[in-house]
């Protein structure tokens, strides 16, 4: 924690996130030219600590705790960019902030039932971080 | 305490969405799996729920190759933290281009054997997954990778030429 009652944390990429991906790029979900100048550049905000305080985070299309129909995923948040790439579409990352931020999967949410699978899928991954058993991809 | 632990009343849903799994068809394979792992997983209950009250049939597919997909990852899952080789942004296009490569070179081989219907009886994995899977520049599972390797007869030897192609 620093001194204004801030945790900083690290911000951990997880094979989970690198196969989504993977995915991802290759289907042109998003361009080059926005990872690096949108995606990227939002994801490193984390760093700045949690709970995040950049005005950015403020905005729940941005950035909101991660629900599955009326719960709310316990460490669960979700980061949130809207129109992008050439498709126009809703894409997502589901986030775990545990002892650290750890990126899980990215998605394009095209419908609230994808939505809600992503949510199942990010308390699975909450787990197994939790327990201390996932793959680790180097780190933000 | 482990979070998202599947509740007694949850295992009963497992077990009754599993009967109706079995109804339609899908492998014991598969449902044993996603039992087991819903048993302990509440996420996969969620998703086996969410199955079972979906009335689109695409949809409904598309659940069972996420299902098979937490099925694998979760056989693969690391005791403790596993380490793998960090992957720049620059080298991802080239990546997931030999991804593509890999899986559509193994398609070929599964169309001279048999196309991917008698793959999926052949080798229990629902067929959205073994679609899903063809289709997508994700990295493949192992634990698919030796099914269908199985299914074909293919050596592991060719599956790692195919694979390094």
């Amino acid at each position: 924690m620093d001194f204004i009652g801030k945790y900083l944390l690290d911000i951990i990429i997880t094979d989970w996130a690198l196969q989504s991906y993977l995915d991802l790029k290759h289907k042109n979900t998003f361009t080059s030219e926005e990872y690096k100048n949108i995606i990227r550049p939002d994801v490193i905000l984390l760093k700045e600590g949690f709970p995040p305080e950049n005005p950015k985070f403020q905005n729940g299309k941005f950035w909101s705790f991660a629900t599955l129909g009326n719960s709310t995923i316990k460490d669960g948040y979700k980061m949130k960019w809207h129109n992008t790439g050439q498709g126009k579409v809703q894409l997502r990352l589901g986030v775990a902030v545990l002892s650290d931020f750890f990126l899980c999967r990215g998605y394009v949410k095209s419908n609230e039932n994808v939505d809600k699978r992503e949510m199942a899928k990010l308390k699975i991954n909450i787990r197994d971080i939790s327990k201390g058993n996932f793959s680790y991809r180097g780190m933000l | 305490m482990i979070p998202f632990t599947t509740s007694p009343e949850q295992k009963i849903r497992v077990y009754e969405i599993a009967t109706k799994m079995a109804k339609v068809g899908l492998s014991v394979a598969f449902i044993n799996d996603a039992v087991e792992m819903a048993s302990e997983y509440e996420g996969l209950h969620d998703l086996m729920v969410l199955w079972d009250e979906e009335t689109d049939i695409c949809t409904q597919d598309e659940i069972i190759a996420d299902i098979q997909d937490e099925i694998d990852q979760h056989k693969e899952l690391p005791r403790g933290i596993e380490r793998k080789p960090y992957i720049s942004f620059d080298e991802l296009d080239k990546i997931a281009n030999d991804i593509v490569d890999f899986k559509k070179s193994l398609m070929k081989e599964v169309d001279r054997w048999g196309g991917i219907t008698k793959l999926a009886e052949k080798t229990g994995i629902p067929q959205p997954s073994l679609n899903r899977f063809f289709n997508s520049a994700s990295m493949p599972h192992r634990t698919t990778l030796y099914k269908i390797a199985n299914a074909l007869e293919i050596t592991e030897s060719k599956i790692v030429v195919l694979w390094a192609a």
